[in-house]
């Protein structure tokens, strides 16, 4: 192998492992920023019901007295914890999800948030979770 | 000093000082009227002509020993950070258990991501210099 | 510190009535790195050790030398 030719391994190697670590990094704190936000979700929820994080945040889910964006953070946070006992009670307001529709986060429950915590409470991939869970 | 690298050296100085002056002008006109981009503009001129000047002023810059105190410079830096940085993701990190508080806690975390990712790149880019100057090929 | 290596830039340099700035330019270093190494406060590299002996038409050992006994580095 030539000295450029070898000299140009060397550099290319430097660079992709480089970017390969800020990848890392991003996602790694990418990961532990929604580990801290769902941590965030479950404390304001065990504070106002009763039992564990995932029972406080079925209640808060089904207290339709609750404001309608701290609902739809507990469907997100639900998903992200990933444990079953939640599936009936998030299926229970999934009534079906298009592509391409905007949901009021303020307004309604979200059927997209609901469709994605549905998929990952059935076993779907969530590939942060192991960092902060 | 010879005559010729004499007036180098003022006319340089001069030129850093009319930049300068025309960098602090267009970023104070552009601040007072609100208009960004004449800020921008100015520092992006400032910086072009500035580099223009001490390209063709032939006045050196760096040497060796320049290059040998930058070196260490950067390695006591990294020392410095990496070491403050750990110590206080550990801190935040026990604060934040401690308080129950999840932000100082995922703070202190990404501090201890950040001196991990730093010693990380230490390393590729002290295996890059020493392959390039180790007289591996 | 060079605390080994000693030179004799200041009594060639005088020699040759040059100034530490003309020195500087024609090896192509600052004028600080000069008086670093005046004051044996740097070692320079081996290439910049020849430049400045070839400024003085000068062999390397009659500009520099290495005396023992210094901090050991």
């Amino acid at each position: 192998m030539t000295r450029q030719k070898a000299r140009l391994k060397n550099l290319g190697f430097c660079v992709a492992g480089i970017g390969f670590l800020m990848l890392l990094f991003m996602f790694f704190v990418t990961a532990s920023w929604i580990g801290c936000e769902v941590k965030d979700v479950c404390k304001e929820a065990m504070f106002k019901y009763e039992g564990d994080r995932v029972e406080a945040l079925i209640k808060l889910l089904e207290d339709d007295a609750a404001d309608f964006r701290a609902r739809n953070s507990a469907v997100w946070a639900l998903g992200q914890l990933g444990d079953a006992r939640a599936l009936p009670a998030v299926k229970k307001h999934f009534k079906g999800y298009e592509k391409g529709t905007r949901c009021d986060r303020g307004a309604k429950l979200c059927q997209y948030e609901l469709y994605k915590a549905v998929k990952l409470l059935e076993g779907g991939p969530n590939i942060s979770a192991f960092v902060w869970r | 000093m010879t005559l010729h690298s004499a007036g180098v050296v003022v006319n340089l100085r001069r030129a850093k000082i009319l930049v300068t002056s025309f960098v602090c002008a267009t970023v104070a006109v552009g601040a007072t009227s609100g208009n960004m981009y004449l800020a921008l503009a100015g520092i992006v001129i400032g910086a072009l002509f500035m580099a223009l000047v001490r390209r063709r002023s032939g006045e050196v810059h760096t040497d060796e020993r320049v290059d040998a105190l930058g070196g260490r410079a950067a390695r006591a830096t990294f020392v410095i950070m990496s070491v403050f940085l750990g110590l206080l993701s550990l801190f935040f990190i026990f604060i934040g258990r401690n308080t129950g508080d999840g932000g100082i806690e995922a703070l202190g975390t990404v501090f201890c991501y950040i001196v991990c990712l730093n010693c990380a790149v230490y390393s590729i880019t002290f295996k890059y210099f020493d392959r390039e100057h180790g007289g591996e090929y | 510190m060079a605390e080994n290596i000693k030179n004799s830039i200041k009594v060639w340099r005088a020699a040759r009535d040059m100034t530490q700035e003309e020195l500087a330019r024609r090896v192509g270093v600052t004028r600080q790195t000069i008086i670093a190494i005046e004051k044996n406060r740097y070692a320079p590299s081996l290439e910049l050790a020849f430049r400045i002996a070839r400024v003085f038409g000068e062999s390397v050992e009659n500009v520099f030398r290495y005396e023992e006994g210094g901090e050991a580095r």
